[in-house]
C-alpha cells in the first residue's frame, strides 16, 4: 500500500513519521527505511526523531537508532539492482562510467553523416583541432541526458532500442536532435548491458511477483520529495504491492491539494495540457508551486491512501497571514493590519553583494538581541550562489579559511618534545617572560619600528596569548609590510619626534584589524558560530585547487607572475621551505635575471617561439645559479649565461630551492600534456601533487581527500581510464565536475548559523529563514532550456525544470519561516546606484504582500539600505526598520560619527617649520643629495620617508622595444662597464645575455643606437680620464664650527670627473659644484677643477668644466650650502633643480624677474614630463601644485622677488660664475 | 498599415515593422502594450515573445515595465466592467469583448505571470548568450568558457610574439634595415582587424614584397592565431557570442534557425538604431 502524509511544513510530518516508527517493526534485527532526499534534511530529522523515539513520556530524550536514511535514488538503485542483478556501484550505465564507452562511441562515429551535429560541434573536419577538447564534456552531457531520460521518460528509451520508426524518426524526438537516438543504441551495443529503462521494466515485474527480491523491511518511508521521476514512482508503486510505502510530503496547501485532487486524472499529461495548471487561486501557489502540484497529480495513480496532519493555526503575523493564505488557497483580500511591530518579513534591498552580507549580519543580530530565547541554531541563511557569497560571510561574519572556526595547529616535529635542558642561561634567556619585560622596557619610548613590533609579537609568551601561529606571523608580517607601516604607534606617538602631522605609514594607519574577539573595536557578529555548508571542494582543499591550477598552467605559457604566484601557495612553499624573505628574494632574482615567460626553449614551441630562448625559467635560472659560483663584475660568461651579480653566499640554499622547484615544475608540466589515458594523467597529477606540495601534521587529510579524488575518478573510468586518451581541456572539464560542492552531513546542525543553498534544508522549520541573494538574473536560474534536451522539447508532467524548482524553493523557504522571513536582495547597483528590481519570484511576494496588507505595508516590509555601512541611517534609530539603531558595528559608528561631525579641511603638510637639527658633522654625499633634490632629501633624510616607488610586478612579455628609462638602463650599464676598462665586444655579449634587450636583430639596433652613444661618450672624457681614479678624504671646519666630511672618488690628476650616460642635467652639475667645493677647501693649494660629461640636449656631448675655485670663497659658499642644507631639513624649500637653473640662467642673461619666473614656470608646470609631477613635490605640495610655489613671499636676502627666486640664485650664481658648459 | 501613424490598437503587426520615436514619446510604453495585448488576446505566449533592447538597464527597465503592465492588466479585467470604465487605455481597450473572452484574456495574463522569468527580455547579448547555451551543441559553444570585456592583453602577447618571430632573426651584419612597421603600427593593426572581425582585410592582392602586402599578411595571421588562442584558453567576447550565433544560425545541417522560429513568433526590438548589421543578420 502507498500513502501518502502531507503537511504544510517538515516539522508536522517529521511527528507523524516518528509516531509511525514507535510501532517496531517485527524482527528487530531489520533497519527502518527512511529515504531522505538532503543531507541537511536527514540531519535534522535524526534529531527530531530522537526527541520521540524511544523517550520516557515528555522527555524528549529519546535517541534515533537503527533507522537508514539513504537517499531516495540510492533506494530505487537497490531495488532495481537487487531485483536485476546488476550492482549499483558496478552499474555501466552511471554518467560518471556511461561517459566512457559514450566516449568511445563519439569518437567512432562524429565522422559520420548522421551524427554531423555532434561532428561539428567536436570539430572533426575542423583543421585547428581546438573544438576536439570539448570531447569528454559533450560525452558527459550527453550520459546525463541519457541518464535523465531513463529516470524521467523510460518508456522513450525502451522505443529508441526498437530502432527507428518506418519513417526513420523516433518517438518524442525532433528532427534537428534524430542524432541522439542512433548514437544511444550504438551505446547501448557498445555497453552490452540492458540500461536502467530496460532493467526498470524487468525490476518492477519481479518486484510485484516476488517482494522478498528488495531487501527492504516491510515499512519504507520516503520523506520530504518536491519531485520523483518517473523510474521512483514506478519502483514504489511496485514496492507497495507488498509492503507499506510512506510518503512524506511538504506540500504548502491543503486547498490547492483538494482543487487539484479534483481535476487530476491517471496517465501523464503533456505539460502544456497539464489539466491542474489554473487550478491554483493564491497567486503565489499559481506562479511558485509548480513541483508541488504536478508531483499530486503524478502521485495520485498509486496513492492507496492520502492524510494530511495538521499545524497548528498560524499566528497572527503578516507571515503567518501568508501561510495561512497560503493553506487555504484563497488569493490574499487586502484586509490585513500590519501591526506596528510587526516585522515577521522583512526585504532589504542594498547595494550589491558585500553590503546584502553585512546587512544580513546586522539584521540577524538585531533578531538575536530582540530575543534573548533565540539561539544561532534557530537562523538558517540560504543563499543560490554560495561560492559568490562565501567569502563575503567568511570576512563578514570573521570565520577561518575553509568557513568554520579552526584550532590553533599543532605543527610540530616530534624531536621538539624531547626535553632538553641547558644551564648557566641567563635569567631572561631562561624565562622568556623576563625577556619580554626587558623588550618592553627597551620599546618604551622608542619610535616602534615595524620590525620591532613584528619581533615583540614573534616572541614566545606574546604569540601565545594572542594564539599566533607561525603562519599567522608571517601573514602579519606581510600585511604590516604591504600597508606601509614603518614606525610610530600613529600620528600622537610620533609627537616627541615633532613629526605628528605625519600620520603615514604609522602602525595605526595600516589598518591591521584586531583579530576576532580580541579588541574593543571588534564587531560583536564575529563571536557567531556560523557555518557554510556546500561549499566546492577547490575552494576548501588548496591541493585541490594546486591540481586545478596546474591543470590549467599546463599548455599556457607560464609567465613569471604564473610561476611566482604558484610558488607563493603555502602547499607549495612549505614543501619548498620558503619563507617570505625567500619569496621577495626570488622575486627579485626572477626580476633581474630577465625571466618573462616559457619554461625553455622546447616549451615555447607552443608559440611558435622555440626559436627565442630568451627570458625563459631555464635561462634565468641559469643565470642565478651561475652568479652562485661566479661573480658577474667581470662580465665573464658561461655559455649563454651570464652570473647574476646580486647573489650572496647565504643565498645558496635559497637558490638551490628556487630551482628545484623550477625543475619539479617543468617535469610536472611536461608529464600534463598530449593526449593521454585518464590514468597516466592521474597519476602526473598525483606525482605533481607529491613532488610541489608539503601539508602540516594537522592538514593532512587534505593530501588524502586530494588522492582520494583523482583515485575516485580513475575508478569510475574502469577500463576506460587506461585506454580512452583525453585531452588536457577534457581533464579540466573532468576535474572542474568532481571538484563541485558536494553537500555532507557534518556540516548541518551543528548548533551554529548555518550558511547553505536552498536545497539541503528544504521545508525544514526554522525560526528566522532568511535568504541571501536573490537577485534578479541570479534566481531562478536562467531560464533557457537544454537545447539538447529531448525531454525540454515537450515535458510531460513532472520532469525536472531548474526555473520551477528554484520557484519551488522560494515557496518552500517562506512556508518554513516560523516567526521570521528574512530576504535580502540588491536593489541598486552598488557602482552607479541605479535601482535594480527585485528577482521575480520576489516581486511577485511583494505583489502578494501588497494585495495581502496593503500597499502602505511594503514600505514598512521594504527597507531599502545606504550604500555605506557609515551611514548615519544605520545608527539613528528607527531609520531601517528596527526601532532601534540598525547596525551592531562598532567601528562603522565611529565612522558615522566622524562624518557627522564638524568637518575640517586636511591639515597642510606641514603646519610650521620643524625646529633646526644640531648637527655639527655634515656628511657631504648627504649635502650633495640634498642639493640635487632638497624636497625628496627633506622627505628622506628628516621625515624618515622614501617616495621611491618600485613597481614590484614581475614582467610577462619578452622585451620588443625599449621605453626610455629601459633604454637608459641599458646606455648606463653600457657605459660603466666600458669605463670600468672592459673592451666593448665582451660588454656587448654581457649586454645580449642579461636578457634586457629585445630578441635578435630588433634588440640589435637598439643596442647599436646605444653603443653609439656610449662610445661618444667614452671618446669625449678620454683626455679627462688620465691615469687610474683616486680619492681623497676631506673634513673641512667651517666658520661657524660645522665640519663637512666625506670622500671625493672619481680623481684624475687634478680632475674631478664624472661620465654619465643621462642628458646633463642640473642635478649633476649641483652634484659637482658641492664635491667640488668640499675638495679646493679641504686641499687647499690645488688647482681642482670638475669636469661632468652627459649627452647634451639636443644632440652631441655636454661637457661642464667648474673650477678652479679659490680656497677661501669655496669655503664660504660650502657653508652657504650647509645653512641651505639646515634651512631645507626644517621645511620643504621651493627649489626646484631644473627650474631653478632656467631662473638663475634668464636672471643673469640680464632677463627681468618677472621673465625668469615665467621661464621657470614652463619647466615647472609645462612641458611633457612636468618637474611638479615628482613623486615628492605632490607628497609635500600637495597634488598638481601649481605655479603658487614658486611665488611665496621672499625673506629678503638678495633682493628677488619670490622664495623661490631668492633660493635659486643664492645656489646657482655662484655656481653659475664658475662653470663652462660646452 | 499606415506607414506615418502606428496605431496600438490596430491589428496586431505582422511581418516586420519600425517605430520611429523620439526619447520620451512612449516605445516602452508601446512595446509593453503590445506584449500584454500578444499575450493576452493569445497570440503568443509569453516564452515565445522575444523583447530585445540595447543596454543593461534599458532592459531592466522594460522588464519591469511589462511586468507591471502585465499585473495591472490582470487585475483590471477581473472586473470588466470597471476596466470599461476607469481603466487606462491598454486596459480599456483589452475589457472590450464578452466577459467570457476577457476571462480568457485574465487567464492567459495570469499564466504569463506565473513565469513571467521566461520571458526573454534581454540586451542583445544577452540574448546570444542565452540562445547559445539553449541551442546545445548546434551553438557551438563551451559551457565552461569565460566571458572577458576584452581581449588586448591577448592581442598584444599574439602581437608580440609575431613581431618578434617577424623581425628578430638572423645575424647582424652591418646595419640593420628598420622593420617595415613599428610595434606600436603592429599593435595598432591588430587591434583593428580583431576588434571588427567583420571587416574584410585588404589590400589582399598587393604585390608580393611590399609593405602593404606584409601588414596584410600580418593582419591576417593575427587575427587567426587571436582566434585560435581564444578558442585554446576558452575566452569568448562580446563579438564572439554575435559571430557565434550567427553562424549557428546560418548553417541549415544545424538547423539552429528553425529552432529559433519554433520558440519565437514575436520579436520586439527597442533602440533598434543602436543595432549593427551581425545583430540585424540574427
Amino acid at each position: 500500500m502507498l500513502h501518502v502524509h502531507r503537511a504544510e511544513r517538515a516539522d508536522a510530518l517529521a511527528d507523524a513519521l516518528a509516531e509511525l516508527l514507535v510501532e517496531p517493526l517485527g524482527d528487530p534485527f531489520t533497519a527502518e527505511v527512511v529515504a531522505v532526499p538532503a543531507k541537511g534534511m536527514e540531519r535534522w530529522l535524526a534529531q527530531r526523531l530522537s526527541h520521540r523515539l524511544g523517550a520516557a513520556a515528555g522527555g524528549g530524550d529519546g535517541v534515533c537508532a537503527h533507522i537508514a536514511f539513504p537517499s531516495p535514488a540510492r533506494v530505487v538503485a537497490e531495488v532495481v539492482a537487487a531485483a536485476t542483478g546488476v550492482e549499483t556501484e558496478e552499474d555501466p550505465w552511471r554518467p560518471a562510467r556511461a561517459v566512457w564507452p559514450l566516449l568511445e562511441v563519439i569518437d567512432e562515429s562524429a565522422g559520420e553523416a548522421w551524427c554531423a551535429p555532434l561532428g561539428t560541434h567536436l570539430g572533426v573536419h575542423d583543421p585547428e583541432g581546438t573544438r576536439r577538447g570539448r570531447r569528454y564534456a559533450a560525452a558527459r552531457h550527453l550520459a546525463e541526458l541519457f541518464a535523465g531520460y531513463a529516470a524521467h521518460r523510460p518508456e522513450m528509451l525502451r522505443a529508441w532500442q526498437g530502432g527507428p520508426a518506418a519513417d526513420g524518426t523516433d518517438a518524442d524526438v525532433p528532427p534537428d536532435l534524430a542524432w541522439q537516438p542512433e548514437l544511444w543504441r550504438r551505446l547501448r551495443e557498445r555497453i552490452g548491458v540492458p540500461g536502467p529503462a530496460e532493467r526498470l521494466t524487468a525490476a518492477v515485474a519481479a518486484l510485484r511477483a516476488g517482494p522478498e527480491l528488495a531487501g527492504l523491511p516491510p515499512r519504507v518511508s520516503l520523506f520530504g520529495p518536491t519531485r520523483l521521476p518517473a523510474d521512483h514512482l514506478a519502483v514504489l508503486a511496485a514496492l507497495a504491492e507488498h509492503r507499506e510505502v510512506h510518503v512524506w510530503l511538504p506540500h504548502p496547501s491543503p486547498g490547492l491539494w483538494d482543487r487539484v485532487a479534483a481535476v487530476a486524472a491517471p496517465g501523464v499529461p503533456r505539460r502544456r495540457e497539464d489539466p491542474s495548471a489554473g487550478t491554483a487561486r493564491h497567486p503565489l501557489l499559481a506562479s511558485l508551486g509548480r513541483d508541488v502540484r504536478e508531483l499530486q497529480v503524478r502521485l495520485s495513480a498509486t496513492a492507496a491512501s492520502e492524510r494530511h496532519h495538521p499545524l497548528p493555526a498560524a499566528p497572527a503575523t503578516l507571515l503567518g497571514r501568508l501561510q495561512a493564505d497560503l493553506r487555504a488557497d484563497r488569493p490574499p483580500a487586502g484586509e490585513h493590519v500590519l501591526a506596528p511591530e510587526d516585522r515577521s518579513v522583512q526585504v532589504h534591498a542594498c547595494h550589491g553583494p558585500a553590503r546584502q552580507v553585512e546587512v544580513l549580519r546586522e539584521v540577524v543580530l538585531g533578531l538575536l538581541a530582540a530575543d534573548p530565547g533565540l539561539e544561532p541554531r534557530d537562523v538558517l541563511v540560504m543563499c543560490p550562489d554560495i561560492e559568490t557569497f562565501a567569502p563575503l560571510v567568511s570576512a563578514c561574519f570573521g570565520l577561518e579559511p575553509g568557513g568554520e572556526g579552526v584550532d590553533a595547529r599543532a605543527d610540530t616535529h616530534p624531536g621538539q618534545r624531547l626535553q632538553v635542558r641547558l644551564a648557566d642561561r641567563a635569567l631572561r634567556q631562561v624565562n622568556p617572560l623576563l625577556d619580554v619585560v626587558e623588550r618592553l622596557l627597551e620599546l618604551a619610548g622608542a619610535r616602534l619600528t615595524a620590525s620591532q613590533v613584528l619581533d615583540l609579537l614573534a616572541a614566545g609568551p606574546v604569540r601565545r596569548r594572542f594564539h599566533l601561529a607561525e603562519e599567522d606571523l608571517e601573514r602579519l608580517r606581510e600585511l604590516a609590510v604591504r600597508a606601509g607601516v614603518r614606525w610610530g604607534l600613529d600620528a600622537a606617538h610620533r609627537r616627541p619626534f615633532r613629526l605628528d602631522g605625519f600620520g603615514l605609514g604609522a602602525i595605526g594607519d595600516g589598518r591591521i584589524a584586531p583579530s576576532a574577539g580580541t579588541g574593543p573595536g571588534t564587531h560583536p557578529a564575529h563571536g557567531l558560530r556560523v557555518r557554510l555548508a556546500d561549499r566546492a571542494l577547490s575552494a576548501t582543499n588548496p591541493l585541490l585547487a594546486l591540481a586545478t591550477r596546474l591543470v590549467e598552467l599546463a599548455g599556457g605559457r607560464v609567465t613569471a607572475t604564473e610561476m611566482l604566484d604558484l610558488v607563493a601557495r603555502d602547499v607549495v612553499r612549505r614543501r619548498f621551505q620558503l619563507d617570505d624573505d625567500d619569496l621577495s628574494r626570488i622575486a627579485h632574482w626572477v626580476g633581474e635575471s630577465g625571466v618573462r615567460w616559457g619554461l625553455d626553449q622546447e616549451q615555447r614551441a607552443a608559440f611558435s617561439m622555440d626559436k627565442f630562448g630568451h627570458n625563459t625559467w631555464r635561462a634565468g635560472i641559469d643565470r642565478i645559479l651561475v652568479g652562485v659560483a661566479m661573480s658577474g663584475d667581470d662580465l665573464r660568461h658561461l655559455g649563454t649565461a651570464l652570473p647574476l651579480d646580486d647573489v650572496e653566499s647565504g643565498d645558496v640554499e635559497r637558490v638551490g630551492r628556487l630551482a628545484e622547484f623550477v625543475d619539479r615544475l617543468s617535469a610536472a608540466l611536461a608529464s600534463l600534456s598530449g593526449e593521454q589515458p585518464l590514468a597516466r594523467w592521474v597519476t602526473a597529477l598525483g606525482a605533481a601533487l607529491d613532488s610541489l606540495t608539503a601539508t602540516t601534521p594537522t592538514e593532512a587529510w587534505q593530501g588524502a581527500q586530494a588522492r582520494g579524488e583523482l583515485a575516485e575518478a580513475a575508478r569510475a573510468a574502469g577500463p576506460h581510464a587506461e585506454d580512452t586518451p583525453l585531452g588536457l581541456t577534457d581533464v579540466r572539464g573532468l576535474l572542474a565536475e568532481r571538484l563541485r560542492g558536494r553537500p555532507t552531513r557534518a556540516n548541518f546542525r551543528t548548533g551554529s548559523l548555518t550558511v547553505c543553498t536552498m536545497v539541503p534544508m528544504r521545508s525544514v522549520p526554522h525560526r528566522v529563514v532568511c535568504l541571501l541573494g536573490l537577485d534578479d538574473g541570479v534566481f531562478p536560474r536562467a531560464g533557457v532550456a537544454d537545447g539538447d534536451d529531448v525531454l525540454a522539447r515537450d515535458p510531460r508532467l513532472g520532469e525536472r525544470d531548474p526555473r520551477s524548482e528554484d520557484r519551488q524553493l522560494f515557496l518552500d523557504a517562506i512556508c518554513a519561516a516560523t516567526e521570521h522571513l528574512v530576504v535580502v536582495h540588491s536593489g541598486a547597483d552598488e557602482r552607479s546606484g541605479a535601482r535594480r528590481p527585485p528577482a521575480v519570484p520576489l516581486g511577485e511576494l511583494l505583489d502578494t504582500i501588497a494585495a495581502t496588507a496593503g500597499k502602505d505595508a511594503l514600505d514598512r516590509v521594504v527597507v531599502r539600505h545606504p550604500l555605506q555601512p557609515f551611514d548615519a541611517r544605520n545608527f539613528v534609530p528607527g531609520r531601517l526598520g528596527v526601532p532601534g539603531p540598525f547596525s551592531f558595528d562598532r567601528a562603522e559608528l565611529a565612522g558615522a560619527r566622524a562624518a557627522a561631525g564638524v568637518k575640517t579641511a586636511p591639515p597642510p603638510f606641514l603646519p610650521g617649520p620643524l625646529p633646526p637639527r644640531e648637527a655639527p658633522v655634515v656628511e657631504l654625499d648627504e649635502l650633495a643629495r640634498f642639493l640635487e633634490h632638497p624636497v625628496r632629501e627633506f622627505l628622506r633624510q628628516r621625515v624618515g620617508l622614501s617616495t621611491f616607488e618600485r613597481d614590484e610586478d614581475p614582467a610577462d612579455a619578452l622585451p620588443v622595444v625599449l621605453d626610455a628609462l629601459q633604454t637608459w638602463a641599458v646606455g648606463d650599464r653600457l657605459l660603466r662597464d666600458r669605463l670600468a676598462g672592459h673592451d666593448l665586444d665582451r660588454c656587448r655579449q654581457a649586454e645580449w645575455r642579461r636578457g634586457e634587450l629585445p630578441p635578435g636583430l630588433l634588440g640589435h639596433a637598439t643596442l647599436a643606437a646605444v653603443t653609439d652613444d656610449v662610445e661618444d661618450l667614452v671618446a669625449a672624457s678620454a683626455e679627462y680620464l688620465t691615469g687610474d681614479a683616486t680619492s681623497r678624504d676631506v673634513d673641512v671646519e667651517l666658520p661657524d664650527g660645522t665640519r663637512v666630511v666625506g670622500t671625493v672618488g672619481g680623481l684624475h690628476g687634478d680632475a674631478l670627473v664624472r661620465v654619465e650616460y643621462s642628458r646633463l642635467a642640473a642635478k649633476h652639475r649641483v652634484r659637482a659644484w658641492a664635491r667640488l667645493l668640499a675638495l679646493a677647501a679641504g686641499h687647499p693649494g690645488e688647482p681642482w677643477r670638475a669636469v661632468t660629461v652627459g649627452r647634451g640636449f639636443r644632440s652631441g656631448i655636454s661637457v661642464a668644466t667648474t673650477g678652479p675655485v679659490d680656497p677661501g670663497q669655496a669655503r664660504a659658499v660650502l657653508a652657504d650650502l650647509v645653512a641651505l642644507h639646515r634651512e631645507g631639513l626644517c621645511e620643504p624649500l621651493p627649489l626646484p633643480g631644473a627650474a631653478a637653473l632656467v631662473y638663475a640662467r634668464t636672471r643673469l642673461g640680464g632677463g627681468s624677474a618677472e621673465d625668469a619666473l615665467a621661464e621657470a614656470e614652463k619647466k615647472w608646470c609645462g612641458g611633457g614630463f612636468p618637474e611638479r609631477d615628482d613623486a615628492p613635490y605632490v607628497r609635500a605640495f600637495g597634488p598638481a601644485p601649481g605655479a603658487g610655489v614658486l611665488r611665496t613671499a621672499p625673506r629678503g636676502a638678495n633682493g628677488e622677488p619670490s622664495r623661490f627666486a631668492e633660493l635659486s640664485m643664492r645656489l646657482w650664481e655662484p655656481l653659475l660664475a664658475a662653470e663652462d658648459v660646452r | 498599415m499606415n506607414p506615418d501613424h502606428f496605431d496600438l490598437f490596430g491589428a496586431l503587426p505582422t511581418g516586420t515593422t519600425i517605430l520611429e520615436a523620439s526619447a520620451g514619446t512612449g516605445k516602452t510604453f508601446t512595446i509593453a502594450a503590445l506584449a500584454a495585448r500578444y499575450v493576452a488576446e493569445g497570440r503568443a505566449s509569453l516564452p515565445e515573445l522575444m523583447l530585445v533592447t540595447f543596454g543593461r538597464e534599458a532592459t531592466q527597465e522594460l522588464r519591469e515595465r511589462v511586468r507591471e503592465r502585465l499585473v495591472g492588466a490582470e487585475q483590471a479585467l477581473r472586473a470588466p466592467e470597471r476596466a470599461r470604465r476607469e481603466g487606462d487605455e491598454v486596459e480599456r481597450f483589452l475589457a472590450e469583448a464578452d466577459d467570457a473572452e476577457v476571462e480568457r484574456r485574465r487567464r492567459r495574463l495570469a499564466q504569463a505571470l506565473a513565469g513571467f522569468d521566461a520571458a526573454t527580455i534581454a540586451t542583445t547579448h544577452q540574448f546570444c548568450q542565452q540562445m547559445l547555451a539553449g541551442l546545445g551543441v548546434a551553438g557551438d559553444s563551451d559551457p565552461d568558457a569565460v566571458f572577458v570585456e576584452t581581449i588586448d592583453d591577448l592581442v598584444t602577447e599574439v602581437v608580440d610574439d609575431f613581431y618578434v618571430r617577424k623581425f628578430a632573426p638572423g645575424r647582424a651584419a652591418g646595419p640593420v634595415a628598420a622593420p617595415e612597421f613599428s610595434r606600436a603600427e603592429a599593435l595598432t593593426l591588430a587591434r583593428c582587424a580583431v576588434g571588427d572581425p567583420q571587416a574584410r582585410l585588404e589590400p589582399a592582392d598587393a604585390p608580393a614584397g611590399s609593405v602593404a602586402q606584409v601588414r596584410h599578411r600580418f593582419a591576417v595571421a593575427v587575427r587567426k592565431e587571436v582566434e585560435h588562442r581564444k578558442r585554446t584558453r576558452r575566452l569568448y567576447t562580446y563579438d564572439d557570442m554575435l559571430t557565434r550565433l550567427q553562424a549557428a544560425l546560418a548553417d541549415p545541417a544545424r538547423g539552429a534557425a528553425e529552432r529559433l522560429r519554433a520558440r519565437y513568433r514575436v520579436v520586439l526590438v527597442d533602440e533598434f538604431q543602436d543595432t549593427d548589421p551581425i545583430q540585424w543578420g540574427i
